[in-house]
């Protein structure tokens, strides 16, 4: 599979590892990997739009800002990202999301962290795991 | 991987990594663990953790590392390091997204004999009256004036609100108040997220539990704790919620760059870190108070609903239906002390992440009635195991900066927990060993299963056996509620 990702053995927290064929791919399925470890589900209606933009000095800390909006905003404005179209230029992302009204998480993330964090290219696939504080 | 290999056994408790295991160690870590417990921190990156925390800017002394140690990200849980002032580092991901997660304990003269036949009302009780499980919400969403107070003044907010008595500001930790807060160094999105949540327990391994009183080890400590045989006593565990996450969140992040302007290198990008005395060490340190005090007036409403509810359920039941406070203490703290380190003392910025602070006798620092006989430490145990009141030692003054053990720790993964422990077997097991069980969610309460984390008992023997930490009370529990 050229896009996916699998839960990775941690002691305390959650730990995912998560590929894809390039950056917007993998920054989108870090954050499906995230909400299905949450256990979000949503209420049906209509979808509203939300956008994303952030700066950060490399790839690590602009995925790391990224999967923290998105936990900001399922807390505090209810709304899960359903729909995502992704760009990241540089040190830039800009993000355009549909989301839909939260209405239950059965799980809490507290943070994603930048333990080991690193973004590598294995062979044609892009790859990083992530360990969630929960 | 650390491998045994590397390890300098001091004795049967005591092991070290010396400052030559890896360049770049300003320190050794001393670990303290019996060979069994040492064996379960080899299998994760415990150690490599510690090793990395032994290599940061200004740390002194040794790092500690405790007998319920495990794995986190960056710091391992379980591990205490001291960084000199001023010119030391404070490292947000060494103190935790979960700032001044603490534990509480009341007491009371409420038999548990007596008490038997009304305590699955008595788990009803609590689990209503303390909002708890995911995303939950506190009675009222606080305006950000009143939020800017309980950062600036801790449980003494909640105790003007009329939450709480002027013994339970004495038997907190730093009176549940720490100096140095500023709101102005909080985001809006931290202050947006903690408006709502105070009051409140939160999810994943916070809890309340009702014990009892199982075994007293020394008469005259637990006289003077206020603890008695037999007896119903209440645990609160939780933390600063959202507030102390987002603080948390928002400086690892933004000392991602000043860790490269202050030329700091790494092992691990969660250590990001700056000099306590550069105006990002100081910012942090105010924001991290703000947390520590939001924590300290959580639990102080937590223990006030609690109350409501414990004498609610055993008015004309009991004698005497009061609880009071034993004490309340931080296990994810970054403190500023002053510690014996090379025969002098030494002002110092104690991180402790899944540890707690266990000053001895004498100490100016804890209660009047605790300075003969040191603060009482709660270690708490994990559902269907025992917990312990133990208290701090000279000893520990002088081998882990007045520091013990925070709990079981954990020892399998959340995943091999839930896909190997089935929720409603575990609570029907639990209660059929008489423990009433709570839950807002079974495959959460499969996580925290005991068979997930170390033997309680084990772990306390090592600190007493070490002299870190003595043995006054044994606590078997009776009744859970987890979010």
């Amino acid at each position: 599979m050229n896009i996916g990702y699998e839960e990775v053995s941690h002691t305390a927290d959650w730990s995912v590892k998560v590929w894809a064929t390039n950056l917007p791919e993998l920054f989108s399925e870090c954050m499906i990997a995230m909400l299905q470890m949450m256990k979000v589900e949503y209420l049906p209606g209509q979808s509203v739009g939300q956008i994303i933009d952030l700066q950060a000095p490399d790839d690590e800390s602009l995925l790391v800002a990224f999967l923290n909006e998105i936990l900001f905003m399922i807390e505090t404005r209810m709304m899960v990202p359903v729909k995502t179209d992704i760009s990241i230029l540089g040190d830039t992302f800009h993000g355009v999301f549909h989301c839909m009204f939260l209405r239950e998480m059965k799980k809490e993330i507290k943070a994603v962290t930048f333990h080991n964090l690193k973004i590598e290219k294995k062979g044609e696939l892009l790859e990083v795991v992530l360990v969630f504080d929960v | 991987m650390v491998s045994f290999n590397a390890l300098r056994k001091v004795n049967e408790f005591e092991w070290e990594i010396p400052r030559s295991f890896r360049a770049g160690m300003h320190v050794p870590v001393k670990i303290f663990a019996s060979k069994r417990l040492l064996d379960a921190a080899m299998d994760d990156l415990s150690l490599e953790q510690a090793v990395n925390a032994a290599s940061l800017p200004g740390v002194v002394g040794q790092v500690v590392v405790m007998p319920d140690v495990h794995q986190g990200y960056g710091f391992p849980i379980g591990g205490v390091a001291a960084m000199r002032y001023p010119d030391g580092v404070i490292s947000p991901g060494a103190i935790g997204y979960d700032i001044n997660c603490g534990v509480r304990l009341l007491a009371s003269r409420v038999y548990f004999d007596e008490a038997k036949s009304f305590l699955r009302d008595l788990a009803v009780a609590l689990d209503q009256s303390c909002p708890s499980g995911v995303g939950t919400k506190g009675a009222r969403n606080m305006t950000e004036k009143e939020l800017d107070q309980v950062c600036r003044q801790g449980s003494g907010w909640a105790f003007k609100q009329g939450y709480g008595t002027p013994q339970d500001l004495r038997r907190t930790e730093g009176e549940g108040c720490l100096p140095g807060a500023d709101p102005g160094a909080v985001s809006s999105r931290a202050k947006e997220r903690g408006r709502p949540q105070l009051g409140t327990l939160g999810a994943g391994n916070h809890f309340l539990e009702v014990d009892v009183v199982d075994t007293i080890f020394d008469e005259n400590s637990a006289g003077i704790i206020g603890l008695e045989e037999g007896c119903l006593v209440v645990q609160i565990h939780c933390g600063s919620r959202g507030f102390g996450h987002q603080i948390c969140t928002d400086y690892v992040q933004s000392f991602q760059s000043i860790t490269k302007r202050y030329g700091i290198d790494l092992a691990d990008r969660e250590l990001v870190c700056a000099p306590l005395d550069s105006p990002e060490g100081k910012q942090y340190l105010s924001a991290m108070t703000c947390a520590a005090n939001y924590a300290f007036a959580n639990r102080q409403i937590l223990a006030h609903n609690v109350r409501i509810a414990f004498e609610t359920v055993f008015a004309g039941k009991v004698k005497d239906a009061s609880l009071y406070q034993i004490y309340d203490i931080a296990h994810n703290m970054g403190k500023l002390e002053t510690h014996i380190i090379d025969g002098k003392p030494q002002r110092v910025c104690v991180h402790r992440k899944g540890a707690t602070r266990a000053f001895g006798p004498g100490s100016t620092e804890i209660p009047e009635e605790f300075q003969k006989i040191g603060q009482p430490v709660l270690v708490p145990g994990s559902m269907g195991t025992a917990s312990w009141v133990l208290v701090g030692t000279i000893e520990s003054m002088a081998i882990s900066f007045g520091s013990c053990c925070h709990g079981a720790g954990r020892l399998m993964s959340r995943n091999k927990a839930k896909h190997s422990i089935r929720g409603d077997e575990l609570r029907n097991n639990l209660e059929k060993r008489g423990i009433f069980v709570q839950a807002g969610s079974l495959p959460g309460l499969a996580e925290e299963a005991p068979q997930a984390y170390k033997d309680v008992d084990a772990v306390v023997q090592t600190v007493s056996e070490v002299g870190m930490a003595r043995k006054v009370a044994r606590l078997l529990p009776v009744a859970v509620i987890k979010g």
